[in-house]
């Protein structure tokens, strides 16, 4: 047997041996798995009456109407844009809001009316939820008070995937 | 896949240092008179330490009579050692290859597999065959009658029928909770190209081993998209557009007019 045919054998075991060190254990999921809707809060601005800017809530509360519990515990301070989760189990979703959460009279509701998709990420993360938005609806609970209240909404981004950084919807507010 | 990079690096070395071995074996036993046959006049360094090859010094081609024939079948032996550790998946792989003229070798492979991939969030089977079918050239000159020896290169397009089970999975959502369904079951074809290169070494008359390392591109990814399996038997992870692959082959060759010729008549 010549030099080179041992050389060979010795990296056919050498091969060999590294098949069998596979790993056997799942791979880690590496991809996002979390699928949120971006929501962007605007005014118009005092100047022009015609641009808007982004407004800060401030103190600012989220959550689901059908949902027994909160998405947030308490109020947050300072808040211009908000990630929610769609519920999966459903093809809609209300959520009331607070510009104020000790405002409890000042609700306006939201209501996302939505496609769902399936959509598998990888054999190490399973399958997600895609949503595809049809609809955004905003209701004032105290048509007399428009202060920090919603004036309208705006679709944006319909494809809600988990890719980040992208708005989905534009919510407007009264000036004052 | 680090190892595989460099296995594929050493091996390409060792293959490269074999021939400048065998190359000068050949000029041994063709007995080269160094002073009278290779040494260009105008050389003027010393001849016991360098030998100059004039352009035109080659080896001797050795050309095969045009009825020579070999059919050449493989059984690749990776796959199955993996699925001793790799209990989720099995393959056997087999290849046939057939000399048509010039180094040139007609391929067809087959052979098929199964996964099972069995998790609380996902959980399907996957069971495949494939064929392949391409052409090998050997990249080395024969050096001797009856040298079957070649390291090669060569290109694949591959096919797998692939049948995939009901698929039950479970999304978890961090508020809203789990959902939990299933995916129909379905069949679906992947198609792919792929160029592998390898060698093959005849230990005993008929009998070979040898390697082939492959590169693989997924011709029709949407055909994945739903749910890609985790293994395909003849491609490999169905989640992946590009990938390596090895294998290492046993091989018995039947022969039909073997006889070779050197062209000088010798």
């Amino acid at each position: 047997m010549t030099k080179g045919r041992i050389i060979i054998l010795f990296y056919l075991a050498l091969a060999c041996m590294t098949i069998v060190s596979c790993n056997t254990e799942r791979d880690p999921c590496l991809q996002p798995q979390n699928v949120f809707l971006r929501m962007q809060f605007l005014r118009k601005a005092a100047d022009t009456g015609t641009a808007f800017v982004d407004t800060l809530l401030p103190y600012m509360l989220l959550n689901p109407i059908d949902h027994p519990l909160p998405y947030m515990a308490a109020g947050a301070k300072n808040i211009s844009a908000f990630n929610i989760r769609l519920d999966p189990d459903a093809d809609s979703s209300r959520w009331y809001l607070q510009t104020d959460s000790a405002a409890t009279h000042r609700r306006d509701t939201i209501t996302f009316h939505y496609e769902r998709e399936l959509h598998f990420i990888s054999n190490a993360c399973g399958y997600t939820y895609y949503y595809r938005l049809n609809e955004v609806r905003a209701a004032r609970r105290a048509l007399a008070d428009t202060v920090r209240s919603i004036d309208s909404v705006v679709i944006t981004q319909r494809e809600v995937n988990n890719e980040a950084g992208k708005t989905h919807v534009n919510i407007y507010f009264h000036r004052n | 896949m680090r190892y595989a990079y460099i296995i594929i690096v050493l091996v390409l070395l060792s293959s490269r240092a074999q021939a400048q071995e065998d190359t000068m074996q050949v000029y041994d036993i063709m007995q080269v008179q160094e002073d009278t046959t290779f040494t260009s006049p105008q050389d003027t360094v010393a001849a016991d330490s360098l030998i100059t090859l004039p352009d035109s010094a080659t080896i001797p081609p050795v050309t095969l009579p045009p009825k020579v024939r070999q059919l050449r079948l493989s059984v690749d032996i990776a796959k199955p050692l993996a699925a001793v550790l790799l209990k989720d998946r099995m393959g056997i792989e087999l290849m046939a290859d057939y000399y048509l003229r010039k180094e040139l070798y007609l391929v067809a492979e087959a052979g098929g597999g199964n996964v099972r991939y069995h998790y609380p969030d996902l959980s399907y089977q996957a069971s495949n065959t494939f064929f392949r079918f391409g052409i090998d050239k050997s990249m080395i000159p024969r050096m001797h009658p009856d040298d079957w020896d070649m390291v090669f290169i060569g290109a694949r397009y591959g096919m797998a029928l692939v049948r995939l089970s009901e698929a039950d999975y479970i999304t978890k959502d961090p508020f809203w909770g789990e959902t939990s369904g299933a995916m129909p079951a379905r069949n679906f074809t992947g198609h792919w190209f792929e160029v592998t290169g390898g060698m093959r070494v005849e230990m005993v008359k008929g009998f070979f081993i040898g390697w082939n390392v492959r590169g693989r591109f997924l011709l029709n990814r949407s055909a994945f998209k739903e749910l890609a399996p985790l293994y395909i038997a003849g491609y490999g992870r169905g989640d992946k557009n590009g990938i390596f692959d090895f294998n290492f082959y046993l091989s018995y060759a039947l022969r039909k007019n073997g006889k070779l010729k050197m062209e000088n008549g010798k």
